[in-house]
């Protein structure tokens, strides 16, 4: 069996849509924000399987992929230190009581 | 790192099996703190297919800062806020008779699962050789020979020099983080005290 683009892709689509379901579902904040993470990881994993397949002399996809993960980390440190603030102020962290700008 | 092409699928298969149970672990396992340790698993597997990739750089940035980075910080928050409730979070969803969970749930696997049958359509109804011809990669293997050791020079030159005003703004952007979040815990550390006069 050779592993073509197709794999990787495939299983790119497959670690997208498990984040999908965990961000749907899930009714604590900090799994959404994993799952988001999650997410983040498959456009990843697209990303650099493009680099490696269709732009193997200069890997763009790579570089990308390095971006991505910077601001990965902004948004998690962003919101875990939101998610600590409500926390703070609610003493529970459930998605469903975030509900004060809702008109 | 270059593996004999015959038998290259089977660590592609446990790799991508590990991250698949992983990222499933993270959301179905009932206690939260161990659902942010099976992510680490997640990741690092993901590395090890960027190692298959011919990623190195990339396969080390993600483990330095995901597996290490960002997810032992959102363990430590996890920590910061460990209620029981929060920590067995699954089966007190189930308990509250308020949120419809079933439906949700329900609608959500319609969803996925519609997505990613549109993926994989769209995946093997494209003709990708085709496509590597177009953009001059289809002396393959040849080119990766002459050049999958020097990714990592190859990223230093092109982030120095192409992608140098991305670069920068990432930079600025980390920079306003680090102040926004500090502003963010600060001015509720003066509230509390508010309170407490």
């Amino acid at each position: 069996m050779d592993i073509t683009i197709n794999h990787y892709l495939t299983l790119s689509a497959l670690l997208l849509c498990v984040g999908i379901y965990g961000l749907i579902t899930r009714n604590n904040a900090f799994r959404v924000l994993m799952s988001i993470e999650v997410m983040l990881n498959a456009a990843n994993l697209a990303f650099v399987t493009f680099a490696h397949y269709m732009d193997p002399l200069e890997v763009k996809g790579q570089i990308i992929s390095l971006f991505v993960m910077a601001i990965a980390a902004a948004e998690a440190a962003i919101g875990l230190a939101l998610l600590l603030l409500i926390y703070r102020n609610r003493l529970n962290i459930k998605m469903d009581s975030f509900t004060s700008m809702k008109w | 790192m270059e593996l004999l092409s015959e038998f290259r699928h089977i660590p592609f298969l446990l790799l991508a099996t590990a991250s698949v149970v992983c990222s499933l672990g993270m959301i179905f396992n009932p206690n939260l703190v161990r659902a942010g340790f099976t992510l680490i698993g997640a990741f690092v597997a993901i590395a090890g297919l960027y190692f298959m990739l011919n990623a190195n750089f990339v396969a080390i940035s993600q483990i330095l800062i995901y597996a290490v980075g960002i997810v032992l910080v959102i363990i430590f928050a996890i920590m910061l806020c460990s209620l029981k409730e929060t920590v067995n979070d699954i089966s007190n969803e189930e308990q509250d008779v308020n949120l419809d969970i079933h439906t949700r749930r329900v609608t959500a696997l319609i969803v996925c699962a519609g997505l990613f049958a549109l993926l994989v359509y769209v995946i093997n109804s494209q003709d990708w050789n085709a496509i590597a011809v177009i953009t001059g990669a289809e002396m393959h293997t040849t080119i990766l020979e002459q050049f999958s050791r020097h990714y990592t020079e190859q990223i230093g030159n092109l982030m120095l020099s192409k992608y140098l005003i991305p670069f920068e703004l990432i930079s600025i952007l980390l920079l306003l983080v680090l102040v926004g979040v500090i502003i963010l815990s600060k001015k509720q550390l003066d509230t509390v005290e508010e309170n407490k006069a």
